[in-house]
């Protein structure tokens, strides 16, 4: 058994779109167990049959698909360098290991990452590709009881330019048990515009309660497609806080399950954007089972040519009366040619329940920046000021302090510079 | 001469002339009430030697010891030392007092320099139990939700800690309960010294009680129609703003 792993010289035309490519990496691999062999068999063919262009994706509405193409791909990065851990001391029963070692020492235990699905929200190529080809990824465990005290880190390299990322990841907390991670997206200084295709799939147990706080900070050269589908269990607790600052093009598709009664999501997103970023972002509440709360609240920040677009969804069945559901997406425009474009929708199939979506777009008030520029401060500063103040609401919910102050102080070096 | 100087003052909004030669002089060390009915000019006048951006400057001159502050962007005008206290403070999610003042003073400092926070937070917390002020309030976002006279004891303690040469407060009074009005009166109050000069811009005498003037004018159709002593406030209260009005015209 090895752990070589295929790299990019090796394949002299590597191409994402080519049979050959995923059969010489599937024979690079020929180590692995025979289960995994065929779920990266099976998402391959998925993904070979997806029809090449479908006219009019709602999933895609207002996107600028191309963005997100493979042409510029021609290898896959190195998944030793691809994704580290800093890891506190952890309690028994509470554990974090990465994808390629588990293979050699416990190849069950990621069993579970081909059964849960992903968000499907529309990035059907990426989703495959990733269970195709990732090569790393975290998988998060926790059982019955254990609380993690300190956060645990974790860092998503982007790849080189022409390189992409696949990571799969999960996480699995059991019954009653509390863990807070940090997940950062980091810049690559060397030769930026690299891809990450990242792929999170998360079970939550009885009571249990998982805080989430991801920072990306890629190069402005950078495509980042984060697909994550969180499963909610009976009294589970799910809180996703998300600041999105670097990419060329961000796609971000969010899905949370309330399975049973008692489940909470909360999910926050912050994306300052600036120059030509595209910051495409896809939600969805599934309520699933009755007496359940959900709260989403997504606030973009757009300065030069900048574009973001949301498109989220709460969806109560039929079963899920008493459902509490909130969706809420705030744009503030900084320049003239910024453009957000938001879908916020709901469907909703029991009859008690208590939903509300909104979204806004406008730009600052200027008898708002007259106030502040009168107090000397200058017109620049004062539209920093109120940007950061529009964006900060969300980051100023993380309990950790030292992680706060982390994304505070990222979002506010991104608007200096 | 150091004093805030308006000479035959003109301005007007959308076209529409609103102050029509004004001239009023505040030197250092006094306070002077402008007293006027409802559309008079009154707000107009702060908001112009503010440097409001709605607002067109069509002639005369306003000058801060003896330098011009007709056509500076507001945030030059406030380093050179006016202040003004708003009728109508804005609130600002997101921006907590602290960071806002904190960013005033910074501005006030030479490139790349920074107040100290130690230093900064004792001096605002003064200020802050001077006023009355919740300390939590530093962590409040500006105005956010704040009652009428949380409003105005916020625009209290922006002037403290800003130390302006001249001061404008914009009908301060309105929106506030006797309780407020006595604490921010005691504010300013505060501030009263030989090298700052105070306009307190009013509709009522009520507040001239707590902060006596030098001097009162009265304003109407956008000019300064008398000019009298702290008594003047109480004739006005007795006698309403028609015969003013009407010798005006006449």
């Amino acid at each position: 058994m090895s752990l070589e792993t295929i790299s990019p010289a090796s394949m002299d035309t590597f191409s994402l779109s080519q049979p050959h490519t995923f059969n010489e990496f599937a024979e690079s691999r020929s180590w692995e167990p025979g289960w995994l062999a065929d779920y990266r068999h099976d998402c391959w063919e998925k993904f070979a049959s997806l029809p090449k262009r479908i006219l009019k994706d709602e999933r895609w509405r207002f996107s600028p698909r191309t963005r997100f193409g493979f042409d510029q791909i021609s290898g896959l990065s190195l998944p030793k360098e691809s994704l580290t851990l800093a890891v506190p001391s952890l309690s028994d029963g509470l554990s974090i290991d990465l994808f390629d070692q588990l293979l050699l020492e416990e190849p069950h235990a990621l069993t579970l990452l081909t059964k849960l699905m992903g968000p499907d929200l529309g990035a059907d190529d990426y989703s495959f590709l990733t269970g195709a080809f990732a090569q790393t990824g975290f998988l998060l465990r926790a059982n019955k009881g254990v609380a993690g005290v300190s956060p645990i880190i974790i860092e998503h390299q982007e790849p080189e330019a022409g390189q992409i990322a696949f990571h799969h990841n999960l996480i699995v907390l059991d019954a009653n048990t509390e863990v807070t991670i940090v997940e950062r997206f980091v810049g690559q200084a060397n030769n930026p515009g690299g891809c990450i295709s990242n792929l999170l799939k998360v079970q939550l147990g009885e009571g249990a309660r998982l805080n989430r706080i991801v920072i990306q900070e890629c190069s402005s050269k950078a495509t980042i497609v984060q697909m994550e589908n969180f499963n909610i269990g009976k009294n589970a607790y799910l809180n996703s806080t998300n600041l999105h600052l670097g990419g060329s093009q961000s796609r971000i598709e969010s899905k949370g399950i309330l399975k049973e009664p008692g489940a909470h999501f909360e999910y926050g997103s912050v994306f300052l954007g600036n120059e030509e970023q595209l910051f495409d972002q896809r939600t969805i509440q599934v309520h699933e089972a009755p007496h359940c709360t959900s709260n989403l609240l997504c606030k973009n920040a757009l300065r030069k040519e900048a574009k973001s677009i949301f498109s989220g969804l709460i969806k109560v069945d039929e079963e899920a009366q008493h459902t509490d559901a909130y969706q809420t997406n705030r744009n503030l425009l900084l320049s003239s040619e910024a453009e957000a474009d938001s879908l916020p929708g709901l469907e909703i199939l029991a009859n008690e329940v208590k939903c509300s979506h909104g979204a806004t777009t406008s730009r600052i008030d200027p008898q708002e920046l007259f106030y502040l520029h009168s107090r000397g401060i200058s017109k620049v500063e004062a539209e920093k000021l109120i940007a950061l103040g529009f964006l900060s609401e969300s980051l100023l919910n993380i309990d950790h302090q030292e992680t706060r102050d982390t994304a505070l102080n990222a979002l506010a070096d991104a608007f200096s510079s | 001469m150091n004093s805030l100087k308006i000479e035959n003052l003109q301005a007007s909004i959308e076209d529409k002339a609103i102050l029509h030669g004004l001239s009023l002089e505040i030197p250092k060390g006094e306070v002077h009430a402008i007293m006027g009915p409802n559309g008079s000019g009154k707000s107009t006048l702060a908001k112009v030697l503010s440097g409001h951006p709605s607002y067109k400057v069509d002639g005369g001159s306003a000058t801060l010891d003896e330098e011009n502050i007709l056509g500076l962007e507001p945030d030059e005008i406030s380093r050179l030392g006016l202040f003004l206290a708003f009728q109508y403070p804005m609130e600002v999610p997101g921006v907590t007092i602290a960071n806002f003042i904190r960013a005033a003073r910074n501005a006030r400092l030479p490139e790349g320099e920074k107040v100290k926070a130690v230093d900064f937070y004792k001096e605002l917390y003064e200020h802050m139990d001077d006023l009355g002020m919740d300390r939590k309030f530093t962590a409040r976002s500006l105005n956010d939700g704040f009652s009428g006279g949380e409003k105005k004891r916020c625009e209290i303690l922006q002037m403290s800690m800003l130390s302006p040469k001249y001061c404008i407060l914009d009908e301060t009074d309105s929106g506030l309960d006797i309780d407020a009005l006595r604490v921010v009166s005691e504010g300013v109050n505060r501030m009263r010294n030989p090298d700052r000069g105070i306009l307190v811009i009013t509709h009522y005498q009520r507040l001239l009680e707590y902060i006596v003037p030098d001097y009162v004018h009265v304003m109407s159709e956008g000019k300064i129609v008398r000019t009298g002593g702290k008594e003047l406030a109480l004739e006005l209260e007795e006698r309403g703003y028609d015969w003013i009005k009407q010798e005006a015209v006449a």
